[in-house]
């Protein structure tokens, strides 16, 4: 699974060796290892025997440099080849990205290079990937040594898939790095098909991001502007939003009747009087004010603002925008405490370490409805945050119950520093009392069990600490005057007297 | 399989969320670590280690640990803790996709990094949740890394072995 990095523009792709024992895996990171220039030098972790045979892995991270301004960054492992050792090889191989197999050219290793690509092939198989497809070459290792098949042997033996194949005398460093340049290559361009097929396959953006950015990869040259945060434009471009949820994200809870809308509307755009309480994507293009714990609050690009699942934890001091508006706008609606609270899904932030003195009344777009510190009301939408007011203050005066009882989302945000959400309230009483309800059926069970409620260990219960605690003074006082009370409860063979 | 993406915004906020931890654990650095090994963000005394390999052993031995979890029955977990003379390492399982790995010394214990770790992964599980959400959102911005880059640059690092 190639991870892509866009803090640190990196890209880094795993690539995993595989192959019989002895046939020189590691002998080919090593000699990679040994080559790499002092300035891209990295150690190379050997988890190996005192033999030196592989026991878990070898490991070595290359990094390639910048590569058009991505640093690209080859993860190198090597598996132990031992027949005996395929747990380990398996728990190498999660997340590959690249597989290159060092088979050992010679004849009488013929039947463990089959059986070591058949063990690749189902081991693949256990994570999803198929190696006809995953980026595969091959390497015909130890060319210099006498007895060795022929290429054409050897293709026809193991080279099932029809993939790129290289001599190689990996001791002396001889097509180590053609295989590994091939590799790359080949992993490289999957990763490009899969990008580009992903990209094509993107939902259309929403209305006000630049065309552009819904362009496909051929003019990728003209267009338009990174990430903010990669390169430093002066104006922040906002980051497109991930998936716009289109009408309404109706998979997550929005228990809030339309007439209630008490989020606070930015003065230049004009409230919606009768909108919906989650609406369409467009208006909130606007900048909103996100509340953190941070000492300040800045206007940040709505589109990041409004992520889809974002509104368990908001966090704010991004590195760029304006400075901290701390007093509320001029048309802002505020709220009082006073307000009952209709949703359930405010949350509090996770960290809690300085609240800042100022707690400004966040101006928000109606759909994501941000709140402010110390704002403990309402907001009509399934994204609104509640910023960092204790737990007290938001205890609702009318919360309507089964709004949003059961949400799992509610019930996770709830957790999430350990207070209880009170419009999850509901969620908490019915599971305690289902809790409490299986807990008493489990009590019957276990009276009606003669296994259970007779541990036979001991006839004199009493004494025996390991039955005193499984059972009742009553059962306890029943059990005490009898003599052999496992047999006493087995159900009675017909004519047979008790 | 789905790529891992992760923007600026995702960093800064698992950093926040590792900062947080890593003073109210005390601890000498915490690693955000994908169990494939990558590191993901990290927070703390990072310099004098090699954080990458730490990331990859990590992800290995919760791997190692997980299949042992499996002989024994369990499906894998949650927690793994070694001691040293004076350097423990406290590893959890955050999702299916990430452990957390602390380094802390005697200025800590234990059961605080283990409460704090919980405290942590908790908000560390949100914002995941969004990472998997990400898409390759702005092309222009991000690769492709055109092959025959990587190729010339395999060339300049090392020069007539090709």
């Amino acid at each position: 699974m190639a991870s892509i990095n866009y803090a640190t523009r990196e890209i880094s792709c795993k690539i995993v060796y595989y192959g019989p024992g002895l046939s020189g895996k590691t002998t080919n990171l090593q000699i990679i290892h040994r080559k790499i220039p002092n300035d891209n030098k990295s150690e190379m972790v050997s988890l190996a025997t005192e033999t030196d045979r592989t026991l878990f892995f070898d490991f070595l991270p290359l990094d390639l440099g910048s590569i058009k301004g991505f640093a690209t960054k080859f993860q190198l492992y090597t598996v132990p080849g031992q027949v005996y050792y395929n747990a380990t090889r398996k728990l190498v191989l999660r997340g590959v990205d690249g597989v290159v197999f060092v088979a050992d050219s010679q004849r009488d290793k013929m039947p463990e290079n089959i059986e070591s690509l058949k063990n690749l092939q189902e081991n693949l198989k256990e994570y999803g990937i198929d190696l006809g497809t995953v980026p595969f070459v091959l390497q015909y290792n130890k060319r210099d040594l006498p007895g060795v098949a022929s290429v054409e042997e050897l293709d026809a033996q193991i080279n099932w898939h029809s993939v790129p194949t290289f001599e190689a005398q990996a001791h002396q460093g001889v097509g180590v790095f053609t295989t590994l340049k091939a590799i790359g290559k080949i992993v490289i361009d999957t990763f490009n098909a899969k990008y580009s097929a992903r990209q094509s396959s993107r939902r259309p953006v929403a209305q006000s991001e630049p065309v552009g950015s819904s362009s496909d990869s051929s003019n990728a040259g003209v267009a338009p502007p990174p990430r903010p945060s990669i390169a430093p434009p002066p104006a922040p471009a906002p980051r497109p939003a991930p998936i716009p949820p289109p009408p309404v994200p109706a998979a997550r809870p929005v228990p809030i009747p339309p007439p209630v809308q008490p989020a606070p509307i930015p003065a230049q755009i004009p409230p919606p009087v009768v909108a919906p309480p989650v609406a369409a994507p467009p208006p909130l293009m606007a900048p909103q004010i996100i509340q953190g714990y941070g000492s300040d609050s800045q206007v940040v690009p709505p589109s990041v603002a409004m992520r889809p699942t974002s509104q368990n934890i908001v966090f704010t001091d991004f590195p760029q925008g304006p400075p901290p508006t701390p007093a509320p706008l001029p048309g802002l609606q505020t709220f009082s405490a006073a307000q009952p609270m209709t949703t359930s899904s405010q949350t509090q932030g996770f960290i809690d370490i300085q609240p800042p003195p100022v707690l400004p009344t966040a101006p928000v777009a109606p759909a994501s409805g941000l709140q402010g510190f110390a704002s403990p009301q309402s907001a009509p939408s399934a994204s609104s945050l509640q910023g960092f007011a204790p737990p007290t203050n938001a205890v609702p005066a009318t919360h309507a119950p089964g709004s949003h009882s059961g949400s799992a989302a509610g019930l996770k945000k709830s957790r999430l520093d350990g207070t209880l959400d009170p419009s999850d309230l509901d969620a908490e009483i019915a599971r305690y009392e289902r809790e409490l309800a299986e807990q008493k059926q489990m009590d019957v069970q276990r009276q009606q069990n003669p296994v259970m409620a007779n541990p036979g260990v001991n006839p004199n219960v009493e004494n025996d600490p390991l039955a005193s605690a499984f059972l009742t003074p009553e059962e306890l006082g029943r059990l005490n005057g009898q003599d052999s009370f496992p047999t006493r409860r087995m159900p009675l063979g017909p004519g047979q007297q008790p | 399989m789905s790529n891992f993406i992760l923007y600026k915004e995702d960093i800064d906020r698992l950093n926040r969320v590792l900062a947080h931890l890593l003073s109210s654990a005390s601890a000498t650095f915490v690693l955000l670590v994908h169990k494939d090994g990558n590191l993901l963000a990290n927070q703390g005394y990072t310099k004098a280690f090699d954080t990458t390999a730490l990331a990859a052993l990590a992800a290995g031995s919760y791997a190692a640990t997980r299949a042992i979890a499996q002989l024994i029955g369990e499906s894998e977990f949650t927690v793994l803790f070694h001691k040293g003379k004076t350097d423990n390492i406290h590893i959890s399982l955050v999702d299916e996709d990430c452990i957390l790995v602390l380094v802390f010394d005697d200025r800590t214990n234990p059961g605080m990094v283990r409460v704090e770790s919980d405290k942590a992964i908790k908000a560390i599980n949100v914002i995941l949740e969004d990472i998997r959400n990400n898409e390759f959102t702005d092309l222009e911005a991000a690769p492709p890394v055109k092959n025959d880059s990587v190729s010339q640059q395999l060339d300049r690092m090392f020069p007539g072995m090709l």
